[in-house]
């Protein structure tokens, strides 16, 4: 469970968040949701203890994270990072295994039991039969996948996910929100990640934070959250909705286009 | 996986065979069955006198023995913190010397011979060697953190700066001197004596011992910043921690062999590219590949000609077409993605 109060964070003269609050439960997947630069990615560096801010207050299952060591917040809370290129080429299990970090001794290594562990993680996100290929030379959506399976072998009770569907295809956005889904539900993990398509937050999410210039501007359930007013509001632009099989989507609307 | 094993096993244990190799090899040629005598003697009864004569003792326990040791201390030395500041600086073409170390160590050995000839070259070289690698430190260190980049530009303004003193030291020194200087600049292991091997393997050994301990951790550093500092990683403190205790071993091994190329930037590669780049596996291979491959061009340096070739020469002209060769097989990918 994370708790989030007043939370404020200024850089130089800029108020980059302004008095955000909120709470993101366990198995649940909360979204945060804005345009660029309307504070998504600070809010997550702010609660994963990337970055200093300067008011408020931060809970992570009843603890301050402020009183939290860098190995006791890893062993809590994990990161999942966007998919990147490492320099060197890793085995998909030996970057799942990086994972153990916080619970392996500092003159020690993995042992046969984190092993387990790793590949159990890689099997829960559904690539088991990757360990042992470069982790350069999978897929976008596969390497995310594994990055997600690093932050499972953490053992977290809380999953911190930043824009985790970026640089992927359209199948591999689905498919990785799909098992984070299964995970807040299944492993009873709290789950907050940030998005940037409207669609797949009403479709993913349990609860959503529509984040403008710093401010929250609506939290709550999707379907009260995301609407024509609140987008309309953000983004400036006209959109309707769309409902098939119990399901919500939206689209724009766009002048000349039927 | 068995052929991993296998390959694993031969280049950690490749130092046992190289080492009795080059016990036999040098210009003063000693009967092979003669040296296998000396040392069983040596080893069972180390105190009673020798019945072989005079000049083969001292050849080969006085010469041989400890120029052999330091070849496998350097060759430690440079390709441990070589893998080890790839891993932190995340880029495969970092070499050990990227602080400035080498070039600080080379003004040490300037000013001691051309200014201070009481003072011996190691030492100097040693603390120069150090002291250039704390101010590259200094100069990126802003008032939080320590950028990588900023790491990289330091070591290149202070290795230019040293580097140009050095110029200076030589265009004024007299010409006797100045083969000493330009004859330890290219790196040499001819003064190898147990003195060279006491004052420099403690540190080398204490440098070396965190490189060993908690190399698994290298794993997740080379991953950035903020990855390592979501595994759990204290980022600050063990890097700063990594970086001292590389710098430490490279500036003892300099201080004793002089400065010599590519060791450090080739072995790392090549056990890379034979073992994977887990660093679990890669610091000790790359120690023990280091000392053999160190070793082998010593030897080399020692009997192809009736003068001695400096090593740090060999270590170049050897070291360069083995690279072409591995990167022209396909070994690119293996660091680049």
């Amino acid at each position: 469970m994370i708790q989030v109060r007043d939370l404020i964070l200024r850089h130089k003269k800029l108020t980059i968040l302004d008095g955000i609050g909120f709470n993101a439960l366990p198995e649940e997947v909360t979204t945060i949701f804005g345009p660029n630069a309307s504070g998504k990615t600070s809010l997550i560096k702010c609660i994963n203890g990337t970055w200093n801010f300067d008011e408020g207050t931060i809970t992570l299952d009843g603890q301050r994270i402020f009183r939290l060591k860098r190995r006791g917040m890893a062993k809590l809370l994990a990161t999942v990072p966007q998919e990147h290129h490492p320099p060197f080429p890793y085995t998909t299990l030996e970057v799942v295994l990086m994972g153990r970090l916080p619970h392996v001794g500092l003159f020690s290594w993995p042992s046969q039991r984190d092993k387990g562990v790793a590949v159990k993680a890689l099997e829960a996100v559904g690539i088991g039969h990757l360990a042992e290929r470069p982790y350069t030379q999978i897929s976008g959506g596969e390497r995310q996948l594994t990055l997600i399976a690093r932050s499972l072998a953490q053992e977290p009770k809380i999953l911190l996910l930043d824009e985790p569907t970026a640089h992927l295809d359209f199948k591999n956005q689905i498919s990785v929100l799909r098992v984070v889904r299964d995970l807040a539900k299944k492993e009873g993990l709290t789950v907050l990640l940030t998005l940037h398509d409207p669609n797949l937050s009403l479709i993913f999410s349990d609860k959503v934070a529509l984040l403008n210039k710093g401010k929250m501007v609506a939290f709550g359930k999707p379907s009260s959250v995301i609407t024509r007013e609140n987008l309309k509001n953000v983004y400036d632009l006209d959109v309707d909705f769309l409902s098939q099989d119990g399901l919500r989507f939206i689209y724009p609307k766009i002048p000349g286009v039927e | 996986m068995a052929k991993q094993k296998i390959i694993y096993i031969i280049l950690a244990l490749s130092p046992i065979p190289v080492f009795f190799f080059s016990l036999f090899l040098g210009a003063y040629e000693i009967p092979p069955l003669t040296i296998i005598y000396m040392l069983f003697k040596k080893i069972i009864s180390p105190f009673t006198r020798s019945p072989w004569p005079e000049t083969y003792g001292a050849i080969l326990f006085d010469i041989r023995i400890p120029r052999i040791i330091l070849a496998m201390l350097v060759g430690v030395a440079l390709s441990s913190s070589g893998a080890t500041l790839q891993a932190i600086f995340r880029n495969p073409l970092v070499d050990p010397y990227i602080l400035g170390l080498s070039s600080g160590a080379a003004f040490g050995c300037a000013i001691s011979i051309a200014f201070l000839p009481g003072v011996p070259i190691q030492l100097c070289a040693f603390i120069f060697g150090l002291l250039a690698a704390f101010i590259t430190y200094g100069i990126a260190k802003t008032r939080r953190e320590v950028p990588t980049l900023s790491l990289v530009l330091a070591g290149i303004i202070v290795s230019a700066l040293f580097f140009a003193l050095v110029s200076i030291i030589k265009f004024m020194v007299d010409p006797h001197k100045l083969s000493t200087m330009v004859y330890w600049l290219m790196g040499s292991l001819s003064l190898s004596d147990w003195k060279a091997i006491y004052t420099s393997a403690p540190w080398i050994f204490v440098g070396c011992a965190p490189l060993f301990l908690m190399r698994w951790r290298l794993n997740a550093l080379s991953m950035g910043d903020e990855e390592a500092k979501s595994l759990g990683i204290d980022v600050g403190r063990e890097r700063g921690m990594f970086i001292a205790a590389s710098a430490l071993a490279v500036a003892s091994a300099v201080s004793v062999s002089g400065i010599i190329g590519w060791v450090g930037l080739m072995i790392p590669h090549m056990v890379r590219m034979l073992i994977g780049p887990d660093h679990k596996r890669l610091i000790p291979l790359s120690m023990t590949v280091g000392a053999s491959f160190m070793l082998l061009a010593d030897d080399l340096a020692r009997i192809v000609t009736t003068f001695e070739i400096p090593v740090g020469i060999i270590t170049t002209i050897s070291g360069a077409p083995f690279f072409i060769y591995l990167l022209k097989r396909g070994g690119v990918k293996v660091w680049a993605p």
